[in-house]
C-alpha cells in the first residue's frame, strides 16, 4: 500500500486546518493512519467522505473510546496517549456540544505548555546574565550551545502556548 | 484545577443538568447521551469528548458514583450530595423562569 507524508504545522495553531485538509485527502482516496514526526502518515485507499476530529485527554480508559464509538466516530490514532484522532461520517455530531466543555479541550495543554515556557524562560535569562562575566572560550562556547537549545526549546513551548491559550478564549468568548 | 468553574459555584451547567437527571437511574455513559436527547426531545445532543468530560468532573465532585457492574461498561448513579445540588440547581433554574415571566407578562399587559 503506498504511503504518504503530510507536514503539521503544529496543532495549537492549524488544528481545524488540517483536520479539513485530511478530510480532503479522505476524498481523495488518502487516509489518516497515524502522526509522523511533525506531521500525519497517509495510506492510500478507497475515496471516502468523513470528517475528522481531534481531542486531547491524557491517560483516557475504555469507556471513552465506547463513548466516541456509540456516537459513530471511530478511533483511528493517538500519540502519547493523549492526542487521540477520530474519524466519522458527515452526519455524525460534534464531538463538543458546549462551551464549557470545549473550553476545557485546551486547557491542559495551554497549562503544560505555560509550565515549560516559564521554565525554560527563568533558565534564558540565567543563562543570559552568565554573559556579563568573562568565561574561557571552552565554557563559553558551552554556554552560547545550551543557551541556542533553550531558546529553540522556548520557542516550542511559548507559541504553543499562546496558540492554545487565544483558542480557549476564542471559544469562551462565542459563549 | 486554578480557576473555578460553574461546578465550584454550585451551579451546574445545562449539560450537566440534565446528566444529572438522567443519573436518577444508574446508566452508562452512551445511555445517558441517549437519554438526554430522547427527554428534550433532540433539543439537546451531548458529544462524546463534553459526555466524558462531564463525567469525570462529577466523579471528583463526588454528585455520581460508579456501580459495582457486571459487563465492561462502567454504570454511574446519582449520590446524596448529586441529589441536593440538582434540587437547588431546579429551584434556581424555576426562580429565572419565574422572574423571566413576571417581567414578560408585565409588558405584554400594556
Amino acid at each position: 500500500m503506498r504511503q504518504k507524508y503530510m507536514s503539521s504545522w503544529g496543532l495549537a495553531f492549524a488544528e481545524e486546518r488540517e483536520m479539513r485538509k485530511l478530510e480532503r485527502m479522505a476524498a481523495k482516496g488518502w487516509h489518516l493512519k497515524q502522526f509522523a514526526p511533525l506531521g500525519y502518515t497517509l495510506v492510500e485507499g478507497e475515496p471516502e467522505d468523513v470528517q475528522y476530529s481531534l481531542d486531547y485527554r491524557t491517560r483516557p480508559d475504555e469507556d471513552y473510546f465506547d463513548l466516541f464509538a456509540s456516537s459513530g466516530w471511530q478511533h483511528v490514532t493517538s500519540t502519547g496517549d493523549e492526542i487521540h484522532i477520530f474519524k466519522g461520517n458527515r452526519d455524525a455530531k460534534p464531538i463538543y456540544s458546549d462551551v464549557e466543555t470545549a473550553e476545557e479541550k485546551y486547557h491542559d495543554m495551554e497549562r503544560q505548555m505555560g509550565r515549560a515556557a516559564l521554565i525554560l524562560g527563568i533558565l534564558w535569562i540565567a543563562l543570559f546574565s552568565l554573559f556579563q562575566f568573562e568565561w574561557p572560550i571552552v565554557v563559553e562556547t558551552i554556554l552560547i550551545g545550551v543557551q541556542l537549545l533553550v531558546t529553540i526549546g522556548l520557542v516550542f513551548t511559548g507559541l504553543p502556548y499562546i496558540g492554545y491559550r487565544f483558542k480557549r478564549k476564542r471559544i469562551s468568548r462565542q459563549g | 484545577m486554578p480557576r473555578t468553574d460553574s461546578l465550584e459555584l454550585g451551579e451546574l451547567t445545562d449539560s450537566m443538568f440534565y446528566i444529572l437527571l438522567a443519573l436518577t437511574t444508574p446508566r452508562h455513559g452512551y445511555l445517558v447521551m441517549q437519554f438526554v436527547e430522547e427527554i428534550t426531545r433532540g433539543r439537546m445532543q451531548i458529544g462524546p469528548a463534553s459526555m466524558y468530560t462531564i463525567i469525570k468532573k462529577l466523579l471528583n465532585a463526588e454528585l455520581i458514583e460508579p456501580m459495582d457492574g457486571d459487563g465492561k461498561k462502567k454504570n454511574y448513579q446519582i449520590t446524596r450530595k448529586g441529589r441536593s445540588i440538582l434540587t437547588d440547581d431546579v429551584k434556581r433554574r424555576q426562580a429565572m423562569v419565574e422572574d423571566a415571566c413576571a417581567i414578560l407578562d408585565m409588558e405584554g399587559s400594556r
